[in-house]
């Protein structure tokens, strides 16, 4: 197998700027490889940056999205549901971090076309465990699209 | 014929039973003409009373000498015996039971027939050759008499129809009685010499019709409970409308009109304490207005505009007599009571009904609140201490050994507190939860379940000791209460114990229920306690101790036995053991399967 010559580009949906530095923290920790990791904050920067419009217009499109449910302007499971209608994003990997673990929640993000779940309060030790197992699933065991 | 002197005292005898017969009917009906004057108590009085008159007129010894104060005398009975059938004639029109037209033409008729008489020169005696004059004119009186009294007796016999079961009986007595009448006196003025015997069958004859007349006006309680039935049968079909109506416009409509017809009202209005009228037929409610003055409860007021109005605890219910008004009696007006008091009680469930329902809405309302409140709490509280913990970790991996002395200590403590503040989240949306959003239920060994719980926490307390002995129920129950449950009860009573702490968890059978005991060695509960150890964030050691735990564990499992229909309680320790305490749970037996020793494994059946 030939090893991916692009760096691992991975997009961070996170309005609370603490957990986007842990996250981001947690992932360059855990992948071995190139990372290249961008943060957005609200879900219509996450729109346009996936669909490479405004100030995302040079953006390459991840290859994976970390997902956080409460966001400004659009929340998470709004974007998933915009994301899997539109042919050239449904098919990028999104992972839902959310520090909610309602059945609800839970239920409609998959409901919705999350590709995993996982909730912030896992570890209590923080998100660096959580979010590492994450990381080192998605991004050296699990084969990821290239994006359209 | 043995003695001449017997049939007169028959025929005094049953003259006098008439004319006692006839003044009990005049007494009644003034009383009733006192209470409601209408036209019809006033022509059956006159009925009576001319009636009262004539049998009182065979009593009065006028000789029959053919002087002129007999032929006076004679003149006046015939006139006042003329009135009768008119008087008849329209007490029926006053009901509406004949028509103007016939009312006029007996009108006629009576005026023609009375002229006759007081125009005549003398009556033959008895014994007389009767000229041809006279013949004609009985022949007119009797012909009189006859078509007004049948006038008469068929429009009344016809007038109940459609009316409620009494007032069509009544009416179809006072037919037959007025028939009765009319034709014994047709018999007997048709009859130029009648003997005695044959004056004794007529007056009897005549006393029957008059008895008749007497029994539908003062309706004796056997024939009104005898004729009450079929009404009775509507009023409990109405009843059972009314006990099924869950708004005050639903009991009108199952009310009003079944009133209006139970009493054969010409009306009935179900009004509010607002003056709001629910519901009415044949009444305006223009009619209605003028209600609200200081009735008790219960009372029946006659308004103003005749109406009988019966004050309930909520409004009125109101009734204007129909034509057959006069003959109601005290019966009617209780009958009146007792449907006012069931729509009364119908009413009264209805704002029950409706003050449940608010609050209801209320508390529907409230806990849509509190569903928005658990979002909120779940998601945003739950970020700070995530970061907290986050920054905590970040310290302690790249910044070890930095902070000396009671520097560290404070750390310490700070993550300790965060840890803990993280745990009372949770354990508060846990709590939160259990009963809201159940998950599903399945069948579920109790026994393999504690043994598995008792492992992990066995490997948290290593000193301890477990067991999980004896047979256990199967229950329907969710996998994931069932482990909260557990953990909670088998991790307190492990960190509750001093020393090496020896824990039991055992069920036993009750009635169909199950039992589920665990039990420690532990310092035990006083039982002044142990209620409210169930009450949330209550602990019984001080919060700093060095025993963990956020104080929701027994509030947690309390509602997860509650939510199964279960309850718990604590005890002291098992005979034998000096300190401890024991939890007890009883399980309904709705959710018990079986049981199953917790020392075989559970054997699964394949599909």
């Amino acid at each position: 197998m030939t090893p991916p010559t692009v760096p691992a580009r991975v997009l961070l949906a996170e309005d609370n700027s603490d957990h986007a530095f842990f996250t981001t923290r947690a992932f360059h920790e855990a992948h071995s490889g190139d990372l290249d990791m961008h943060t957005v904050t609200d879900g219509e920067q996450l729109l346009d940056y996936l669909r490479q419009r405004g100030d995302y217009a040079d953006a390459l499109r991840p290859h994976l999205v970390v997902l956080d449910l409460k966001m400004p302007k659009k929340n998470g499971l709004e974007v998933l549901a915009e994301m899997r209608q539109d042919e050239e994003l449904s098919r990028i990997p999104v992972v839902v971090l959310s520090s909610s673990d309602r059945v609800e929640d839970i239920s409609e993000s998959y409901a919705r076309g999350a590709n995993s779940y996982v909730t912030k309060a896992a570890s209590l030790t923080g998100l660096r465990e959580g979010v590492g197992e994450l990381a080192r699933y998605w991004m050296d065991i699990a084969s990821l699209p290239e994006p359209a | 014929m043995s003695s001449p002197a017997q049939p007169t005292v028959l025929l005094h005898l049953a003259q006098g039973f008439e004319l006692l017969v006839c003044a009990t009917v005049i007494v009644v009906l003034v009383r009733l003409r006192r209470e409601r004057r209408s036209p019809a108590t006033s022509w059956a009085l006159a009925v009576f009373g001319v009636l009262g008159l004539v049998l009182a007129a065979a009593f009065v010894p006028v000789k029959d000498d053919g002087s002129l104060l007999r032929h006076g005398f004679t003149v006046v009975l015939v006139c006042l015996l003329l009135v009768v059938p008119y008087a008849l004639l329209m007490f029926a029109r006053s009901l509406t039971a004949v028509g103007p037209w016939t009312a006029r033409a007996g009108l006629i008729l009576t005026g023609a027939l009375v002229i006759a008489t007081l125009a005549s020169p003398r009556f033959p005696q008895p014994g007389e050759a009767r000229g041809t004059w006279f013949t004609v004119y009985v022949l007119l009186l009797v012909v009189g008499w006859a078509l007004q009294s049948i006038a008469a007796a068929r429009g009344l016999w016809s007038a109940g129809r459609g009316q409620p079961a009494i007032v069509r009986n009544r009416m179809r007595v006072l037919g037959a009685g007025a028939l009765v009448v009319a034709a014994d006196l047709v018999s007997s003025g048709s009859s130029a010499t009648p003997s005695t015997a044959a004056q004794v069958v007529t007056t009897l004859i005549g006393a029957c019709g008059i008895v008749l007349l007497a029994l539908a006006f003062v309706l004796p309680d056997w024939l009104r409970a005898s004729w009450r039935g079929a009404d009775l049968a509507d009023l409990a079909a109405t009843e059972r409308r009314l006990m099924s109506a869950v708004s005050p416009q639903e009991v009108a409509i199952a009310s009003v009109p079944a009133v209006a017809q139970l009493f054969g009202a010409g009306g009935a209005a179900l009004v509010d304490d607002t003056g709001a009228v629910l519901a009415a037929v044949g009444l305006e409610p223009t009619e209605l207005v003028g209600l609200n003055d200081n009735a008790l409860e219960g009372d029946v007021i006659v308004t103003s505009g005749g109406l009988f109005a019966c004050r309930l605890s909520i409004g009125w219910l109101v009734v204007r007599p129909g034509v057959f008004a006069p003959l109601y009696g005290r019966a009617e007006l209780s009958l009146l009571d007792r449907v006012a008091s069931f729509v009364d009680l119908a009413l009264q469930r209805c704002l029950l009904f409706q003050s449940e329902a608010t609050s209801r809405a209320a508390a529907e309302a409230a806990n849509t609140e509190l569903q928005t409140l658990l979002y909120s709490v779940s998601h945003d509280l739950r970020n700070p201490i995530i970061s907290v913990l986050g920054y905590l970790d970040v310290l302690a991996q790249e910044h070890e050994g930095e902070l000396k002395g009671e520097g560290q200590h404070y750390l310490d403590r700070i993550s300790v507190n965060a840890v803990y503040m993280q745990h009372l989240i949770q354990d508060l949306l846990e709590l939160s939860r259990i009963g809201r959003s159940e998950p599903a239920a399945q069948a579920l060994s109790l026994g393999a379940l504690a043994k598995s719980v008792a492992e992990e926490i066995h490997a948290m307390h290593p000193t301890s000791t477990i067991s999980v002995d004896g047979a256990f129920p199967v229950l329907w129950f969710s996998e994931l209460r069932a482990r909260q449950l557990l953990t909670n009860l088998i991790d307190n009573a492990a960190k509750h114990s001093v020393g090496a702490a020896q824990v039991r968890v055992t069920a036993e059978t009750s009635g169909s229920g199950a039992v589920l005991l665990v039990s420690d060695t532990g310092r035990g509960i006083p039982p002044a306690y142990r209620e409210k150890a169930f009450d949330v964030f209550e602990r019984l050691d001080a919060a700093h101790t060095d025993v963990p735990g956020t104080g929701m564990g027994l509030p947690i499992c309390k509602r997860i036995v509650e939510a199964a229909g279960g309850t718990i309680t604590l005890e002291g320790p098992p005979p034998g053991v000096p300190t401890g305490t024991t939890v007890r749970i009883a399980l309904p037996g709705s959710i018990v399967q079986g049981w199953h020793d917790a020392a075989l494994p559970l054997v699964k059946e394949k599909a």
